[in-house]
This record gives structure tokens, sequence and C-alpha cells, in this order.
């Protein structure tokens, strides 16, 4: 199950400490755009992490970053998408997450399914 | 006779009776029995099967994170079955024990043989109920957990076990199987270590009401304690109880590890695996009777020198029957117990179960009590009832037979 994987971290795990600076940057004025339906998905699928990962701090899950730069392997990537879904009770084709990178992206799609 | 020859070098178990191996060993010399009623939790009350032995899943992670720590319990993953949990715990138990963690071997030298098969009912069944609510809510990682060999996966992930390895599969001799393949692969030079783990093996409702529609199963009876409902070898017996049980054999090379300076808690001098034929679920005494003389032979053993027999005796009518008659046929007079009568019949995992009894009471020189057994056959070997026999043991020998015409037996020494 390729979805939902950064293809940039996947084959780079070395962290350019530059782009993180950038991101941390993106993610304050990202977060501040976030719309209360946005919230409740970020929020659900922060739930999902822990539920998967409860050894990942469910802070670093914002929207500059990516589930692989958290330490989420590709089964644990499916599988807090697949929990994130049940747990707003909608469905997303499967192949629409082809296109996912950060968890921007994959809050938005979630979103325009919910 | 070093080379070639291969040793015991760790032990781990879990069964209804105890979590870790000193207290499985207590237990068993009391002759304390681990079955009881399954409580009904919503199941279908027209089914018949009740008797049981079972683990608490909540036991073993409490044991996990006690002796291995929080991560040890996390490694088996968000929705670990028992019988991952379970493996893990056995697995790292024996490794401990043969101080592997201390005096390391190199990862493609160690191997896994994990004994046992259709062990992921518990898996199937939640994936249906995902299902159910949903195609889409099916959880991806069951396409992991849905094989087999996934607690044989955990155990190598959580060791760095990267010797060759696979999972055996011979029904209810599935351990006494695994531990014969595994100990080919140390006498062949393949492997230094191998561990040997049998899987706990969950059955699903449908599982559990076909093996007690063929008749195999003991029968509860509201009017009787659960505990005295399996009896094997004696007159009254009325079919085997299931249980629930992982152990873990470390077996290694002499030479490994007399190099590493780890003490041999027991040596494996020999063992045969025969086939009857037969896809039924009818025993075979003659080819019985082929398998310990081959086993004995291999070992370079008279059946004379046999202290102990741990026999498969589940407590069927035909099957102990049967099984009594190879041994009469084979044997002079050695103490003979049976361990499914404490802990249930392990199913895949019985026959690695069975070797970590059979090691311990060779240890302690004490043969373990069967408290059911008030009725015994008339025969010249030494069955033991209510009361333990202290006695020095040398040589003993474990048999594991199967539907399917499987056939096993292993040599373990002092």
């Amino acid at each position: 199950v390729a979805v939902i994987a950064n293809r940039a971290s996947d084959e780079e795990p070395t962290v350019d400490h530059t782009r993180e600076k950038a991101a941390m940057t993106t993610t304050r004025a990202w977060s501040a755009e976030l719309d209360a339906q946005e919230q409740t998905v970020l929020a659900a699928l922060r739930s999902c992490v822990q539920q998967v990962r409860p050894d990942v701090d469910t802070t670093r899950v914002t929207p500059a970053v990516t589930l692989s730069e958290l330490g989420c392997d590709s089964m644990d990537r499916a599988e807090i998408v697949v929990l994130t879904q049940e747990a707003l009770g909608l469905v997303v084709p499967v192949h629409e997450f082809a296109e996912v990178s950060d968890v921007a992206t994959l809050v938005r799609l979630l979103r325009r399914h919910s | 006779l070093t080379s070639g020859s291969v040793v015991v070098s760790g032990l781990g178990v879990a069964t209804s009776l105890a979590t870790d191996v000193e207290a499985f060993c207590a237990t068993l010399v009391r002759g304390t029995v681990g079955i009881g009623r399954r409580p009904h939790n919503g199941r279908d009350p027209r089914l018949a099967p009740t008797l049981s032995a079972d683990v608490e899943a909540a036991a073993v992670v409490s044991a996990l994170r006690h002796r291995h720590g929080e991560q040890a319990v996390r490694e088996a993953g968000r929705t670990a079955a028992l019988t991952s949990l379970a493996a893990l715990l056995v697995a790292r138990d024996a490794w401990h024990d043969a101080q592997l963690d201390r005096e390391p071997l190199p990862p493609h030298r160690v191997g896994i043989v994990l004994a046992g098969s259709n062990h992921t009912a518990g898996v199937v069944e939640e994936v249906q109920a995902d299902l159910a609510r949903s195609p889409a809510y099916v959880s991806p990682t069951a396409a992991l957990r849905i094989w087999d060999t996934h607690p044989l996966a955990l155990v190598s992930q959580s060791l760095g076990i990267q010797g060759e390895s696979a999972q055996v599969g011979a029904a209810s001799a599935s351990g006494t199987v695994a531990i014969h393949v595994a100990t080919r692969a140390l006498r062949d030079g393949t492997l230094d270590a191998c561990l040997v783990v049998g899987a706990l093996q969950e059955l699903s409702d449908a599982q559990r009401q076909a093996m007690f529609n063929t008749g195999a199963m003991a029968p509860d009876d509201p009017s009787a304690e659960p505990w005295t409902r399996c009896r094997p070898f004696d007159a009254d017996r009325c079919g085997f109880v299931p249980g629930h049980g992982s152990a873990a054999v470390l077996l290694e090379t002499a030479d490994s590890a007399a190099s590493r300076g780890v003490r041999a808690r027991a040596r494996v001098l020999g063992s045969s695996v025969r086939l009857a034929g037969s896809a039924g679920a009818e025993p075979h005494t003659s080819t019985q009777v082929e398998v310990l003389h081959e086993a004995l032979g291999r070992s370079g053993i008279e059946p004379d020198l046999v202290d102990y027999v741990s026999a498969h005796a589940t407590g069927s009518l035909r099957g102990d029957d049967c099984e009594l008659e190879a041994l009469e046929a084979v044997f002079g007079r050695p103490y003979v117990n049976a361990t499914k009568a404490l802990i249930g019949h392990c199913l895949g995992a019985a026959g690695v179960v069975a070797a970590v009894a059979t090691v311990l009471q060779l240890e302690h020189g004490v043969v373990h009590p069967v408290p059911q057994l008030r009725r015994p056959p008339d025969t010249p070997l030494r069955l033991v009832g209510p009361a333990p026999v202290r006695t020095p043991l040398q040589h003993a020998i474990t048999n594991g037979f199967g539907f399917g015409g499987f056939n096993a037996s292993v040599v373990l020494a002092r």
C-alpha cells in the first residue's frame, strides 16, 4: 500500500533542518487557517496516530509534517488512515490517497469527503 | 560426543497454570490442574464445549511488561493477539535463560521454528466484524496478522534473529515435529542456535464445536468439578480438554553453548517423525512403535534406559489405549504421565510445552502427578497417579501424535 507515502521522506531519511524550520513557520500559518471541520479531522487523526503508535508524541502531528517523518511505516500509515475514516464515519476511495504527502493534504482530503 | 550434539540452553512457557518457568514447574510438581469452565461472555448458549484451560491476555501482558519492559508489549502491536503476546513472552524468556542477550551469536546463525498452524482464528473474527461495518474499515494490518507466520516474524524482529526459519504444521504433533526439524538444522551445521516456539492456539467457536462433534472432546458435567473431566489413561476418561499454551525451547549445538560458556539444561539425543498414511483422526499403534524405536535408535540408547515417558495422552478413549499398547510393546517399566491432564491439550504448541515440562522433570528428578488418575489400566508401565514420584531421571522420551497420521517422538537426556 503506497498510499499516503511521502515519496521524498521514504527515500531520503536524512532531515534537512532548513526545511524543518521553514515547515514550522508554515505550520503556524496553516494552523491559524484551520476551520472547525479541519480541526475535528486533525483531532481524530491525532487520536488514531496515538492508537497505532503510542510512542509518537501527538503534538508533533502538525500540518506540514509527514507521518513518515514521525516514524510511521507504510502499514502504520495505512492503519491510521483506515481508523481515521471509521472514526469520522466516512469512506475515501483508496486511490485518492496517492496524492497525499503531508498531514495538511491528508486532512484536506478527509474533510472533502465528510 | 560434542560435535553434532544438541542441547537445550533456554526455556520459556505460558499456560493456564503459570506464565513463567519456575511457577510452571512448581504447579506441575504439585499436580495443580488449570482446567475450568469458560465464562459465557455472550457466546451462543447452544455451544457445547465449555471446558478449557485458558490463559488471560492480561496475565501474559503483565508478565511481558514486568520481565521485558513496556517496549516488549508494544512490539506485539496495537491489536496484538494472545498468540503473538505469548510467543514474544516465551521467546524472550528462553532467550534470556540461554544468556543470548549477554553472550550473543551472529543473527544469521540463529533461526526460529514456529510450531502450529491455524492459530489466527481471532484475527479472522476481528476482520469479519470490520467487514460487516464497512469493507473500507477492514484493518490493513490484518494483511500481516492473518498469516500464521506473524508471531515468528514478531519474534525475529524483537530478538534480531535472521537465520533460516520456518513454521512447522503437523496438527497436534506440530511441537514435537518442530523440535525434530530444528535439531536437524543444528546437526547439519545450518544454524548454531534455534528457537522453537509453540504457538498458543485460540480456537474459534466453530473450530471448538467441530472438535467437540468428533466425540474426541470431554463433555461438561455440571455435577462434577471441571478439573476432574480430563482423565488420561483412566477407565472413566471421556475425551480431551483444550488448553491455551505457548512455550519456547532454545536449542543449540553443544559446541556453541560451550563456547559461550552457557550450561546445558538438557540434551536432545534423537528424534523421529513418521506418517501413518492416513488423513483421518484415528491413532496408529504400529506407526507409534516404529517412531519410538527409530527415535531411540538414532539416540543410541536401548529402550530400557528410558526412565520417563511424557505421553501424548490426551484423555481420548481410543488414543490413550493405542499409545499404551505402543509403549508396552517398546518399553519395560518407565514412569509415564500425561501433562495434558494439568494444562489441557495445547494442540499445535503441545509438543513444545511437553518438552519444557520434560526438561524440568529431568532437572528436578520428579515425575509430576496426575490427580485425575483414579482407575488406572492394568499395565506393567508405571503410570503416575495422584502422588508425584521423586526419583533420579536420566533419559526421557516425549510423544506427539496428531490427526492426519502425524507421529513424532523426541528423546531428551540430562
